[in-house]
């Protein structure tokens, strides 16, 4: 866990703009240099909201590489000056993808080992809590609806408007706020009762 | 609560070898999706010629057969149904069929195979059957132009060519010169004729024709030369895979690389609960007998202690108190390597040199630093610990293994 806990501090990526217009262009006419340039900038996004709709393990992977992939195929039609940003595009495909692999259910659930991260076996208590706290977190979001978990992790963690998050689940405005309003609920409760446990 | 689930909620990283796999992916689909529809357009070629008179006519989901623009910002042009070019604010085309002139400016191509696609340009016709190139036409005015063979800086009413090419070939040809452009290559046309950059010249040029370069045209080599870097570079790593070398096996020469570009890699035995246990269907993968379980788990639990007992006296160093939580100091340290005065880069390039052993170990001298020598240090004594029992080339396999549990990263 330590080593995945280094992850979490703010490498290259973690908050960064969008790709230049210029490269966008270049990707539009399948250029691969700028298309790699493409992936470098957004597969971390894509492997964290793929990790969070569908629980970590090797098919996070292979779902990101078909997401980039249809996004290659998609980039001739997308339409760089006026379409969306190039993030919310990107997570629209890896969204539906996902959504797509939850209701085929060919994705084990959220592994509890790896949501609670991996010890040394020599760490102090308060890793032990947090390898609890995590284990925590993923029973309570395994446990939340595709559609509520979808709208929460793209509203929470990719920071889409309310506008763009109702355009990839193609529902209206106040469904999706209902859905965020209910996962966050659903969340805070598991996360105090947690608290209160330990 | 967010910034908690954010903290705790853990996700996937992106393996480094990912983009490449992905990119090599897509031009694998691009390629096929074009073989495909040159081969069908090769068997049904006799059927088609009745037809093609009536598709030029009626066929409105076509793209129109011949126009002309003059670029204002970037613009994107549809140039018959198997081209496509982006030309740059200035550039200027005119095409009929698939024939272009190009009278100015910066202009991206990509063409779907087929017959010769010709681009004029002032100085130079570029001639292709179907890839991905660019060319950028300098305005006709007077450029400096430096003889180098005379030291003297000179004046001259010229067009210079710039060629690039991201995939397949291009033939450049100028009065009786003719260069092969590959893919990584470029190169340039102006009045003195056509210079390779590092291509195949069907004829040589005049003595001395090659060395003359103008600003713009060095500018323009350098421009595509990070092209082509990026792409070999994606090539190198996709061929570390074939062969099954690992991009984290990284020899002095390596570091120096890294140390040059500012980059910093590091692979480490990962952490598990209970210890990390290879099982038996990994090792029969691996061609190793299920008892050399008991041996690489216990290579991973002494690496695991080792990480430990390394960073533990950094953190005390850095946080001025025994008791820490080495979670967060490792979270902050990423932090700092970050958020310095210098930038990540200048602390990744020291580090490097010490790998590359082009500084002492001593020259670590700040937590930071000692922080990732810890992370990219872990390889070598857990390699070690493995040649005992397993004999160093095999203990060399196992530990680059992809089939193990390592925690890697590029930054």
């Amino acid at each position: 866990m330590l080593l995945a806990m280094a992850h979490s501090a703010p490498l290259p990526g973690s908050v960064r703009p969008e790709l230049q217009h210029d490269e966008l262009v270049r990707c539009k006419a399948q250029d691969p240099v700028a298309f790699r340039a493409f992936v470098v900038r957004y597969q971390r996004p894509v492997f964290s909201l793929l990790s969070r709709m569908l629980g970590r393990g090797p098919h996070v992977e292979d779902i990101a590489q078909d997401v980039f992939l249809r996004a290659y195929r998609a980039f001739p039609s997308f339409d760089v000056d006026r379409a969306a940003r190039p993030s919310t595009w990107l997570l629209t495909i890896a969204t539906r993808a996902a959504l797509d692999v939850r209701k085929r259910a060919v994705v084990p659930t959220t592994s509890l080992e790896a949501a609670g991260g991996a010890t040394t076996g020599v760490t102090p208590e308060s890793e032990r809590r947090r390898g609890e706290l995590r284990t925590a977190i993923a029973h309570a979001a395994d446990a939340l609806p595709d559609d509520q978990r979808a709208a929460f992790v793209l509203a929470e963690f990719h920071g889409l408007t309310m506008a763009e998050i109702a355009a990839v689940l193609e529902v209206p405005e106040n469904t999706v706020k209902t859905r965020i309003h209910r996962a966050r609920a659903k969340l805070q409760e598991s996360l105090v009762a947690h608290k209160e446990d330990s | 609560m967010n910034e908690q689930l954010e903290a705790e909620w853990d996700v996937d990283e992106p393996s480094p070898e990912f983009a490449s796999r992905v990119v090599a992916s897509a031009m694998r689909e691009s390629r096929a999706r074009r073989t495909r529809r040159y081969a069908i357009a090769g068997g049904a070629a006799v059927a088609l010629v009745a037809a093609a008179a009536a598709v030029l006519v009626v066929g409105s989901r076509h793209q129109p057969a011949h126009g002309e623009i003059t670029a204002s910002t970037r613009t994107e042009v549809a140039i018959g149904d198997r081209a496509v070019a982006v030309l740059e604010a200035g550039a200027r085309v005119q095409w009929d069929g698939d024939r272009v002139e190009q009278s100015r400016g910066d202009v991206f191509y990509r063409v779907e195979h087929g017959g010769a696609f010709v681009v004029h340009t002032p100085s130079a016709d570029a001639q292709v059957l179907g890839t991905c190139f660019r060319i950028n036409v300098e305005q006709e005015s007077e450029m400096k132009r430096r003889d180098l063979g005379a030291g003297a800086i000179g004046a001259v009413a010229a067009v210079a060519v710039v060629i690039g090419v991201y995939e397949g070939k291009v033939q450049v040809s100028h009065a009786d010169q003719a260069v092969t452009v590959r893919a990584g290559e470029s190169a340039i046309a102006d009045g003195s004729g056509v210079h390779a950059t590092s291509t195949t010249v069907a004829k040589p040029t005049s003595a001395g024709a090659g060395s003359a370069r103008t600003e713009a045209d060095l500018k323009a080599k350098i421009a595509d030369l990070d092209k082509e870097k990026a792409l070999l570079e994606s090539e190198l790593t996709s061929a570390y895979d074939a062969v099954g070398k690992s991009a984290f096996d990284l020899t002095p020469q390596d570091w120096a690389k890294l140390a040059e570009r500012g980059e910093f890699k590091y692979q480490y035995p990962c952490f598990q609960k209970s210890g990390f246990r290879p099982s038996e269907t990994t090792l029969a993968s691996m061609g190793l007998p299920p008892e050399a379980a008991d041996t690489i788990q216990k290579a991973y639990a002494n690496s695991n202690q080792r990480f430990t007992n390394e960073m533990r006296p950094i953190c005390a160093e850095m946080m001025g108190t025994p008791d820490f939580d080495l979670s967060a100091c490792i979270s902050t340290l990423f932090k700092n390597v970050y958020s310095g005065p210098n930038g990540a880069k200048a602390t990744f390039k020291q580090v490097d040199e010490i790998r590359a052993g082009q500084r002492a170990d001593t020259d670590a001298t700040t937590p930071e630093m000692k922080m990732l020598l810890v992370f990219s240090g872990g390889m070598a004594p857990f390699e070690t610990e493995l040649a005992k029992t397993f004999g160093a080339d095999e203990a060399h396999r196992i530990a680059y293994s992809n089939d193990l549990c390592f925690q890697s990263q590029s930054l």
